[in-house]
């Protein structure tokens, strides 16, 4: 979606779940997007800050991770997190479940996020079972 | 489509067309990004080729060694830092890094082992590598690991971020990622 783009239904439903929109289309329903029309948005915090907040301030939203795969070496790591998002935290069911690629670094004292790539589920997309069984 | 308006904003150079045999698939693009930073002495690389594998916008996040740890090797991590700390390069910034090191030393950089995550267009590889000044060297003088976030846009494979560090005395390259790990299923 570009910001400042025409209100569609959903490119309003790719801000309301921001961060997932790391890989999103634009002003294209997620469910129906041509694979051809997808393409990473490169943000910093600041920018996703900005996307996100229109969609909080009139919308809940609960996002929780359900599973990771991890790897990691020297002061590097990289997490592979599932993610479903709610909009009331006891939904029983996520409107939303994507991945989150997270990558971080130990700085020996702390652990920083260097960067977050992200995409959604869709019907032709779906979130493949062997992720959903992790740790 | 967005993909174009994007590289025309945040391309400083103008990115040759890939060679779709480089970008292909996960195995290619990967295999494509070792083979154009490798090369003898002296000799110029081919970085437009580099280039074409990258989406615009694209970060290169070498870790820098500590001053006073194991002497620099060049290539990626060449960094005087007095501590490690995340290095955010963008292709330009990574070639004007490398430059210096590739024109007085060989470099021949090489995946041994790989594990792949792959979800709709995004795919995450965590591929570790061995550099060596010569081709031939039998062991080499460096090894590493690259955590590689890649998207495929219907068409071909990009690299969308390299993160990477390399192995030390008391950071050792754990045993189980030396085994190679062939993704169950790639996108084409």
């Amino acid at each position: 979606m570009k910001p400042g783009g025409p209100p569609s239904k959903g490119s309003r439903l790719r801000s309301a779940t921001a961060r997932q929109a790391g890989v999103a289309g634009e002003n294209v329903d997620p469910s129906t997007a041509l694979r051809t029309s997808l393409a990473p948005q490169i943000l910093d915090i600041d920018g996703f800050i900005a996307r996100v907040e229109p969609f909080f301030k009139e919308n809940g939203f609960y996002e929780k991770e359900i599973a990771r795969r991890t790897e990691q070496f020297g002061n590097i790591a990289h997490v592979w997190s599932i993610y479903e998002s709610r909009h009331n935290e006891d939904d029983p069911e996520p409107f939303m479940r994507g991945i989150n690629s997270i990558q971080l670094f130990n700085d020996g004292k702390r652990w920083w996020i260097v960067n977050i790539y992200w995409q959604q589920e869709s019907a032709e997309n779906p979130v493949p079972e062997k992720y959903l069984t992790l740790n | 489509m967005e993909t174009n308006d994007t590289q025309q904003k945040n391309e400083s150079s103008p990115a040759r067309r890939a060679d779709p045999t480089d970008v292909e698939s996960i195995d290619a693009i990967v295999t494509a990004a070792y083979d154009g930073i490798s090369g003898p002495a002296g000799k110029k690389r081919d970085w437009d080729r580099e280039r074409s594998l990258y989406f615009p916008g694209a970060r290169l996040i070498p870790t820098a060694m500590k001053a006073g740890g194991p002497p620099s090797t060049g290539s990626r991590v060449a960094g005087e830092n007095d501590k490690i700390a995340p290095q955010i390069l963008d292709i330009d910034g990574f070639i004007a890094r490398v430059e210096p090191f590739f024109g007085e030393n060989g470099f021949y950089e090489k995946e041994i082992a790989r594990r792949v995550e792959q979800f709709g267009q995004i795919a995450h590889v965590w591929s570790i590598y061995e550099s060596r000044h010569n081709e031939d060297d039998p062991e080499p003088f460096m090894r590493g690991i690259n955590s590689i976030q890649l998207f495929n846009d219907g068409k071909r494979w990009w690299i969308v971020n390299i993160y990477w560090q390399q192995e030390s005395a008391e950071n050792p390259i754990p045993q189980r990622y030396l085994k190679w790990v062939r993704p169950t299923a790639e996108l084409r």
